[in-house]
């Protein structure tokens, strides 16, 4: 279960929802994230990194190939504005890069459970 | 500005940034900290070459993980605990040590290999060395073999590669991916709420 508090310091921790399966290397996962399109913050984006397992916490279930389950990533907050929060992820994602635009509400910065 | 070895190695104690475990001192360099590999080798399926009549092709413009993951596998440990990388062969290991740069220690680095492998034709990485400010795991090293001879690695213990320290002049505030050059703001364009 997720705690949400509010927080803007540039490059805190905090985590967003995602969905993780076994990624190419033990110890590590493939993660499914929902992101914004930095143009058009209206539409949604999928995107794919790799990450090492600490920087996933929550994990519900067992993840196994292609049957992801609900998890939590470790990324950093740069800023927020306009109800949108600019994120940089622990490792380089599919299409977007290191940065991600997210919806300030999707995140929280504590994981219990 | 290149870090120096007591520069690393203050950033470390104080915990500016995360090397886990801790180096020890012969893991560093005059301007770098040699870093050990994993003991979990990938290489591409040796199916995707030897299969004749079948051509295989990725768009690299709409790349999906989750479908290269069916294309690789595990890479077979010798009887003596050493990992062969045979000439022309390409694997994938991770670095032993996990690495985190926070975004506001304001550091960035390098991976980048050695040179006693170098000569024997062995390159750790491909085109992309940076480590960026931000990150959290542990690295893959793309380890290929352009040598002629057969290369033993002792997983957990060679030290392949280095990191090399450098100082990011302020907290970055976006990435350089396509995508986000396009964007109106360094937010994106604001949706009214």
């Amino acid at each position: 279960m997720a705690e949400k508090k509010k927080g803007k310091n540039n490059g805190e921790l905090c985590y967003v929802p995602c969905r993780v399966e076994p990624g190419r290397f033990r110890g590590e996962f493939l993660v499914y994230l929902k992101a914004l399109n930095p143009s058009h913050p209206e539409e949604s984006v999928d995107a794919q990194l790799f990450a090492d397992e600490r920087a996933v916490v929550g994990v519900q279930g067992t993840p196994e190939r292609n049957r992801p389950v609900p998890a939590w990533l470790v990324v950093s907050l740069v800023r927020t504005s306009h109800g949108l929060a600019q994120l940089v992820l622990p490792q380089p994602a599919q299409p977007l890069g290191e940065n991600l635009l997210s919806d300030e509400d999707e995140l929280t910065h504590e994981v219990v459970g | 500005m290149i870090l120096c070895d007591r520069h690393i190695e203050t950033a470390i104690q104080k915990g500016r940034f995360v090397i886990d475990p801790p180096p020890s001192p012969s893991q560093y360099d005059s301007s770098s900290l040699n870093l050990r590999v994993g003991d979990d080798f990938v290489r591409w399926r040796h199916e995707l070459r030897t299969t004749e009549g079948i051509t295989h092709n990725i768009q690299l413009d709409n790349i999906s993980l989750d479908n290269l993951l069916h294309l690789t596998g595990p890479l077979q440990v010798n009887a003596d605990g050493t990992v062969t990388v045979p000439p022309g062969a390409f694997v994938w290991v991770r670095t032993y040590e996990y690495i985190h740069l926070p975004i506001k220690s304001k550091r960035a680095a390098r991976v980048e290999g050695r040179s006693q492998q170098a000569r024997l034709g062995m390159g750790v990485h491909i085109t992309a060395p940076t480590i960026h400010s931000g990150f959290r795991g542990k690295i893959v090293l793309e380890i290929a073999n352009h040598g002629p001879f057969h290369l033993h690695i002792q997983p957990n213990k060679s030290r392949l590669c280095q990191l090399i320290f450098e100082q990011v002049d302020a907290v970055p505030t976006r990435g350089g991916s396509t995508t986000f050059s396009n964007q109106a703001t360094p937010l994106g364009t604001p949706r009214s709420r």
